[in-house]
This record gives structure tokens, sequence and C-alpha cells, in this order.
């Protein structure tokens, strides 16, 4: 047993063989000795503070903190005794000297471990008749309170907030008794991550979207998964009477290990809220009017089996969502299979993740793809065309704790994010030039003939970057570390002109290098949607449609042979006429998809629209039949996260009104329709997909055959041409507070940034004359938005910064409707725009 | 494209920065010369305020809010701007047996400010300090980096007028 990290240690008589490098108090824990703690927690540096942990060791005269003494071998170490039983009574006799006592009406009562150490040990002494602390509570947060009277001085909250949050908003202030956890002027922003209140011992930092919602025992605690970005984050859901209270990492579950993000913790609220759609609604004499489940199945059915009968079934197309379950993308991609009978099916992972998938395509055999975890250990971190601390903020801590052991970051993007303010180094390429430098860092190290056509000093010259940067980035690629060496690349890449191409090219340097890579994902499902076979050339699991037959076997349907049409070419062919009518599950393209009035223009000249989804999205307005559909929180299911991972969830609350899961609407919409599926439910659903797409370790295992696409020419246009009508640049980016509309229905997230903020230079805000706060007009060729201004220094002059996301002004608006020739996504990272004073 | 245009944030005169390299060196860490180089920036800012402390974070590597923590631990800092000399008046028990309490007063009146005020002509500021370890010479005051003891009213009156 005693290996040569292993020590031995005595613990109250009895000896143990414990790790070597632990702290006694670690030592305690994992030997199952229970040791009095406030200011020790396991995943952040000791403090020695609170005076708790209090022990002897034989041979030391006075007593030890457990959290800041390490265990060495052959330690005599003594947890309870009469004279550590004095010293904590003592601390806590002291602490309730000048606590409140205000536990009738403290949100924390019976989940505080003040009351919990209280009530353990029993007869404290009240000696000291200090006056109660009369401090305040600080209301300056909008979704945390700070009640600083409550305190017992543990800096948990700071040190959250500095070593996992890396925000650096609050400050042990002053000291002794009128020490205050706060924020300070000048400190760094609060991002409203919420660790600050899970990691308080007491109830000094608190949820304001709770503030008596209920007492502890009275809430239901079930598990689920956030449903904003993708990085598939276990949430833990507090509810009360089938309505979401509050929502809080459970222990260190899940891909998040215990960390939520702003819109995971605070995004709750678009759940239970008002405007949620609760009956079924058709299109009679045009006015929407509300009817029951059957009238308007039966309705879909007979509209749709009208068009098929008289345009046939290539009339109709389907949007599967980003955001829906596994289960129901797979069913969705069955229902325009099978029942309409045609392969026009897409959803808004066409904006992002399918022309990352679409490059992995073109990659045969195994390249490394770096979970999480991979990227928390990983030496180096090339980040091009990506900004995961704002599109997926718990990559973005993993990166910070790579950061933190000493990782280099080098990023390569042409705006200023959350993401470049943290890296060792950051190449401020031109817009529009991350395809340009993968090209260029194949050309430099991978040798492949095909690229020959290029000459190095022209990438450059539209990279802006010199040959020394160059091999500067390449050099992160390099040498020994290259295991420990993750790519992280987003939409920059896969949104440009051949971004596939690039995303290929970059992969194969990756596998040669033995690096591992990861793509950054927008949307809670982007990934699971195509895996699930939501893609027009590809089934579930990205067979080709070559490979039908095994699928028609088990589904005992036809799939047609034909591949389908992408989103943009649905929308143009209905602007052509030619398509006639829309399925669309949960996806809102009329504010996601770039260029509104085009897309709302191909949506209205449609005969029939079909809209499944939980709001009247200005989307769903345009609808014949809205058919309301479960959240996330009120349906079972699985979402595929970045890394892949397939994770299974279960439903935790009961649909609002008569909202029904997005199976089981299709489900029934099937047996309308005279080709009804099997399932009686998801369970079943969730077996014929498994068994069609074997499952390895939660990964799905998925057909990748080195497909060949095309590789793109010198005269390929990659970012902006000069206009002087339109002299900025805007640049798109994300927001901690934003993704999708849901997220504007959030009261949490509402509260953490009301309206968008178009970041600009003081130099250009001085020749508008405009400062912080001021409304602009932003025109671009295709529409116009108004928006309030933010300084910010650090953004190159000339260009713009806008989140996506805000209701208030969507930057899509803006946008025209080109597309990528590879793989048909929409471009939307950059468009020249104008800008008046208003 | 223009050029990037780069506000330089506010940070040390050269000859400071020149003292904080010297002092670095006694250290293992820069954090660790959190304390000498606060000194500094109080002095070359005139206290510690948003710009002493940035530019203090920027040099030791450590964030504001923790440099903001150690400044108000610390009661020889301050984070508001205070008068060119500072009085620091003991009022632990041996000072406040010899009267350390009327000469409290006595400073009151004569500077027309309370105690942890500043005068308006900016030349004092009154401050409260906790024991200052010379008991057996009770009363004490600190004026800025200067030792009194033993003091009267008149003695005060005499000290106060070296100072400008």
């Amino acid at each position: 047993m005693s290996g040569n990290n292993l020590i031995s240690v005595t613990v109250n008589d009895k000896v143990y063989q414990v790790p070597a490098g632990l702290s006694i108090i670690q030592a305690a824990d994992r030997i199952g000795v229970c040791i009095p703690r406030f200011c020790y927690l396991e995943k952040l540096s000791p403090l020695g503070g609170c005076r708790m942990c209090l022990i002897t060791v034989q041979g030391i005269p006075k007593l030890q903190t457990a959290c800041t003494t390490p265990a060495k071998d052959g330690m005599v170490v003594v947890t309870e005794s009469e004279e550590i039983d004095k010293a904590r009574k003592a601390t806590l006799e002291l602490q309730l000297a000048q606590h409140p006592l205000d536990c009738f009406h403290c949100d924390k009562a019976t989940r505080c471990d003040l009351q919990d150490l209280t009530y353990l040990f029993g007869d404290i002494q009240h000696r000291y008749d200090f006056p109660r602390k009369d401090l305040p509570t600080l209301y300056d947060n909008p979704l945390i309170e700070r009640n600083l009277g409550r305190c017992v001085h543990c800096e948990r909250c700071v040190r959250v907030c500095e070593e996992i949050q890396g925000a650096d908003a609050i400050s042990a202030t002053r000291r002794g008794r009128p020490t205050e956890m706060r924020e300070v002027p000048g400190g760094g922003e609060c991002q409203h991550c919420g660790h600050c209140v899970d990691v308080c011992p007491v109830g000094a930092n608190l949820d304001r979207l709770f503030s008596h919602r209920g007492r502890p025992f009275q809430m239901e605690e079930g598990l689920s998964l956030c449903p904003y970005c993708g990085c598939g984050c276990t949430l833990s859901l507090n509810t009360r009477e089938g309505r979401i209270m509050r929502v809080w990492p459970r222990g260190d579950e899940g891909v998040n290990h215990g960390s939520l993000c702003a819109r995971g913790r605070f995004g709750w609220g678009f759940v239970n809220h008002p405007e949620r759609l609760a009956r079924p609604r058709i299109k009679k004499n045009g006015q929407l009017v509300e009817v029951d489940w059957e009238e308007a199945l039966l309705f879909t059915a007979t509209r749709l089996e009208k068009i098929i009968r008289e345009h046939g079934p290539q009339s109709v197309g389907g949007l599967g969502s980003a955001r829906a379950t596994d289960e129901a993308n797979y069913l969705f991609q069955r229902f325009m299979r099978c029942v309409i009978g045609n392969n026009n099916i897409d959803s808004s992972a066409r904006l992002g993740y399918t022309a990352g998938l679409t490059g992995r395509l073109g990659v045969a055999g195994d390249v490394r793809e770096a979970t999480l975890d991979d990227v928390r250990r990983a030496a180096r971190l090339l980040v091009i065309g990506a900004d995961p601390v704002e599109t997926n903020p718990i990559l973005g801590l993993a990166m910070k704790a790579a950061i933190r052991k000493g990782a280099t970051v080098v990023v390569a993007d042409p705006r200023t994010t959350l993401t470049s303010r943290w890296a060792s180094q950051h190449f401020r390429i031109r817009p529009g030039s991350e395809v340009p430098l993968i090209l260029a860092l194949a050309r430099l190290l991978l040798n492949e003939r095909e690229l020959s056509a290029f000459k190095d000093a022209d990438l450059l010259a539209r990279i802006a970057l010199r040959s020394e940067e160059l091999a500067s980035l390449a050099g992160m690629l390099e040498g020994d570390a290259a295991e420990q060496t993750v790519v992280l690349a987003g939409r920059g890449v896969t949104q440009a002109p051949y971004g596939a191409s690039a995303v290929a090219a970059l992969l194969r340097i990756v596998a040669k290098r033995g690096a591992s890579y990861l793509l950054t994902v927008d949307r809670n499902n982007e990934r699971g949607s195509c895996e699930a076979g939501v893609l027009p050339d590809r089934l579930p699991g990205l067979a080709p449609l070559s490979d039908r037959e095994r699928f028609e076997k088990v589904w005992g349907q036809k799939v047609p042979e034909q591949p389908g049409l992408s989103a943009y070419e649905m929308l143009q062919a209905a602007r052509d006429g030619k398509q006639k009518a829309f399925y669309i599950m949960g996806e809102n393209p009329v504010d996601d998809f770039p260029d509104t009035r085009y897309v709302e223009e191909a949506l209205s000249s449609a005969e029939f629209l079909v809209v499944q989804d939980l709001f009247m999205t200005p989307t769903a307005v345009m609808a014949d039949v809205i058919l309301p559909s479960a959240s996330f929180a009120e349906k079972a299911g699985q979402f595929t996260n970045l890394e892949g991972r397939v994770q299974p969830y279960t439903a935790v609350i009961p649909p609002v009104g008569q909202a029904r899961p997005d199976a089981r609407i299709l489900v029934e919409l099937s047996r309308k329709m005279g080709k009804g599926f099997p399932h009686k439910n998801i369970v079943e659903v969730r077996e014929e997909m498994n068994n069609l797409v074997p499952m390895k370790e939660s990964q799905r295992q998925l057909a990748c055959n080195g497909l060949s696409h095309a590789v793109p020419g010198p005269e390929v246009q990659w970012g902006p041409v000069e206009d002087s009508d339109f002299p900025y640049l805007l640049l798109t980016t994300a927001s901690l507070y934003r993704n999708g509309a849901e997220s504007n229905l959030a009261v949490g997230l509402q509260k953490g940034q009301e309206r968008a903020a178009l970041r600009l230079h003081p130099a250009d805000a001085q020749g508008l004359g405009v400062s912080d706060g001021d409304s602009v007009m932003v025109t671009s060729k295709t529409g116009e938005i108004q928006v309030s201004v933010r300084l910010d220094d650090e953004i190159a002059p000339d260009t713009l910064q806008l989140a996506e996301g805000f209701s208030d002004a969507n930057p899509k608006t803006l946008f025209g409707h080109e597309i990528d020739p590879v793989t048909r996504t929409p471009m939307a990272r950059y468009v020249q725009v104008k800008m008046r004073k208003l | 494209m223009k050029e990037i245009l780069k506000m330089a944030p506010a940070g040390f005169a050269e000859e400071t920065l020149k003292k904080i390299d010297e002092i670095m060196a006694r250290y293992p860490t820069r954090r660790a010369a959190a304390l000498p180089v606060l000194y500094l920036a109080q002095r070359e800012f005139g206290c510690v305020d948003d710009r002493a402390l940035g530019a203090a974070s920027r040099v030791l590597g450590i964030s504001k809010v923790e440099v903001y923590g150690l400044a108000t631990y610390y009661s020889m800092f301050e984070t508001k701007p205070f008068g060119r000399n500072v009085i620091h008046l003991c009022d632990n028990l041996a000072c406040s047996l010899l009267g350390a309490e009327s000469l409290q007063h006595h400073l009151e009146r004569k500077l027309e400010i309370r105690m942890g005020e500043t005068t308006q002509d900016g030349r004092f500021t009154l401050k409260n300090a906790e024991c200052l370890g010379a008991c057996a010479q009770a009363p004490v005051m600190l004026v800025n980096d200067d030792v009194y003891e033993g003091l009267t009213e008149a003695r005060i009156d005499e000290i106060l007028a070296k100072y400008e």
C-alpha cells in the first residue's frame, strides 16, 4: 500500500496512508475525519483566516490551522480535544457576538454553516456585549445582495472571484470588525457568475432573484442541463410548486465542475414567463386563434398533405433546432424525410457548427478533439476567431484555469474580447482574415500542394501580420508541448468564405503535430442537431445519404435519395415561389438569421408556416399554426455539448399550460399524416437512435470519411472591400448576458445588462460627438438599428463591436444574405456601416 | 485603417520605477513588495486613489481589488486625498491617562477640524493612532514620520508651526 507518493499520518490515534502534498484538512477530508471550517474550500487557495479548523500537531506547542499546515510523513495529529474544542468555541463566540442573528428572515437559514456549527458545538457562551454590527446590506449589484452584517470574513467570495472567475470584482476591505467583502470602485466588473453566492457559508452573498421565495426545505431540486451555450453545464433547478425559484450548480457535478456563468444561473426566467405559449393557435380569417391540440394537429396535417399533393414533397422545407433535444431533432429529420418526403432539413447550426463539422469531415482519420478538462490542463492555447470567455463562459473558465497554471494563450482575432484581454499575446488580425491566417499556417506547417497557388506575402498583407509574427503563431504548434496544445476556433473561422476548408486545414495541422482542437459552439445543441441528422445531406450519425438503406430498414419508411436544400437555399426557393411551406421547430430565423428583411420576405411568401416554439417570436407571429412546446426544464432528452459528450437529462417541472415536448408533437403529427411513428416515449426514440448511431463512452461513433471539398484560390475576397459611403466596420461579438431570444425574456439577464451597447474607440466617438450612453443610428446597405454607445479604448479605431442576441439592437438586421459557396453558411461576422448621432 | 491609438494608463514616474526595481530585487516575488510600492504610490499620487491602485496593481502583477484590500487594511494609507502633513495622535491607554483627550480637543479647536478631517488649506490631516509604542513618554503623536513625546498644548503649538 505504501507507494512513493503515499505518506503515513496518525489522526486521532489511527494511522492512515494519504497521498503526499496535501494539507491536513485535505487529508482529513479524504479519510473521512471531519474538521469544521468557514474559510477553507477545496477549490480555493487556503487562507487560514477563520480559525475554525484549529488542530494539534504533536511537537508544535500551539494549535495549528489544518488548512494551511501541510500533512507530512509520520505526523501525529489530533482533531478533537478539550483545548481544540475551547478554541473553536471561542471563535464561534466571537463570530456570534457580532452576527446580527437575523436567521428568522435569512434565505440561508437551515443551509448555513454558522447555524450548523453553532448547533454542533451547542453550549456557546455569550460573554461579549459588542454592539451588533450595524452594517448595511448592499444592493449595488442588480443580482447579488451583500449583507455585510452576516459576513464571517472567510474571504471565500474574494478568492473565488479572483481564482476561479478571474473577475477580481470583490475586495476584502479594511481590517478587524469593520472588514467588508464588497465590490469597490475601480475594481473588476462583476460578471454575475454567482460563484460568490455558492461559496458563501452564511447568508452574506445572496441571489436577489430568489430573495424570500421559500425556505430551503420547501425547494425540490432536480438536475437539468443549461439551455444556452454549447458547454452543456449541469444545473440544479430549485423548484417550488412546479415553478423554478433559483438555479445553482450541484457540488462538483457536470462538465462545469460546480461553476456556472450568468446565463446558466440567472437566465432561467423565460421558463415561467407570463408570455409563454400555453395553447396551440391556428390562423382563421387572418387571425391567430387558440384551439385544442386535436384541431391544431389535424389542421397542420391536412394543409401539409394538400401542399405535398399539389406541389410535390420538394415544396416543403424544415428547420430543426440547435436548441431542441437530440431525440426531437432525430424525429424531426425522420419526419421530414419519411413523412414529408424530402431532405430539405437544416437548423441554425448552419450559422456556425455545420461549417466546422464539414471541415472535420474533410479530414480522414483521427484528429484528437479536446475536452474541457484537456483545456484546463493545457500548456498552450491557440485561439483563432473565437471568444470562448463570452460564447462559452465555462470553456473560458477552463482557459483561465490553464493560464493560472502557467499556460500560454495566444489569440488571433480582429476584435477586442474578454478572451483577448486574457491572452499573453493578441494578434489583432484584419477583419475576415481568419481563413487566410489558417492557410498561411498550413503553407508553413503542412507543405501541401493544393495551397501552392497562394503567395505568402499576399496572405500576410491580407492578414496584416509580419512573417515573424506568423512564425511565432506557428511556434505554438511546435515543440515538445504539442500534446498539451489545444487549438480553439470559432465563428470567425466557420462564418467566413471557405471556412470549412480552413477548419480542415487547421485539423490537418493539429493531427500532424499531435495537438488537439475544440470548436466553440454558441447554441446548446448545435452539435446534437447535426449528429441527429438535421442536415440536408447527412443522416443520423452524419451517415451519407447513400447509406440510407440501413435507416430505411429500421424506420420501415423510404428515405429520399436527392440531397435537400440548406437554410438559405430554402429561403431563396420560397422567394422564388418554389417552396410553399415551412415547418420550423424551435427556431427563430427572423431574429437569428442574417438579413432580417430577406428572411421575413421569404417566410411570408410561403403559403403555409408551422412554428413550434415557447413564445410568440417574430417568426411565430407570421405562422399559420403555432404549436406550443415545452422548455428544457419541462421535458426529458439529451443534449450533445461542444466536446461531443451526449448528456441525458430528465424533466424537472410539468410543462406550462398545454405545451408539449417537441418529440411528442412530431410523433402525434406523424400519426395524423398516416405515417405514424411507433414510439411510446422518449426512451424508445433514444434507443432507436442509439442503435443506428452507436455510442462509445458518451460520444457518438461518427462517419468521418475525408470528404473532399473545394479549395479556395487566391482570388477569393476575404474581409471587406473599402467603401467610403460606409466608413465603419461593425464586428459582431457575443455577450455574457444574451444567447438567443429566450435570454431577452429572462429577468436575471435583463438585470445583468439591460440593453445592447455598441463599443467604439473614444477617438471615433469624439469625431461623432457622442459620449458614453448616447444613442446612434447605425446604417448598413441592408438595414439600420438604433443603439447606445460605450467607449472602449481597447477597440481598434474605425471598427465598432456589437454583441449578438440583444433584441433591442439586433446586428443581424444589418447583414446581407451572402452565403459561403461550400457550406452555404451565411456571412455575419462584419459589415460596413455608417453612423450618426441621434 | 488608422494606427491603433494607445491611451497610456496612469503610471509611475521613471524615477519611482527605478526605486521600485530596487525594492523588487529584495523580495522573492513581485507581490511581496506590495507595501513599499504602496508607500511610493501614496507619495507620488498624493493618496492611494484609483490611479495609484492601477499603477501599483500593474507593477505588482496583482488585481486592483487586492491592492485596494491592502491599502484599506493598513491605517497609514489613505484612499482619499489628505493634507500635506498628517498628525497621528495616540489615543490608547497610557496617552489617554495623561490627557490625550484634551489634547485632541485642543488640536480640533486649533485646526478647526474634527478627527479624520483635513484643514481647508490642505495643510493638516488629523487622525487617531493606535499605540505608537512610546508609552513611557506619553502622550505621543506622530507628524508625518516624526515622533513627538511628552506633549502639552503649548508644545503642540510649537510643533505645528514647523510644518507648512
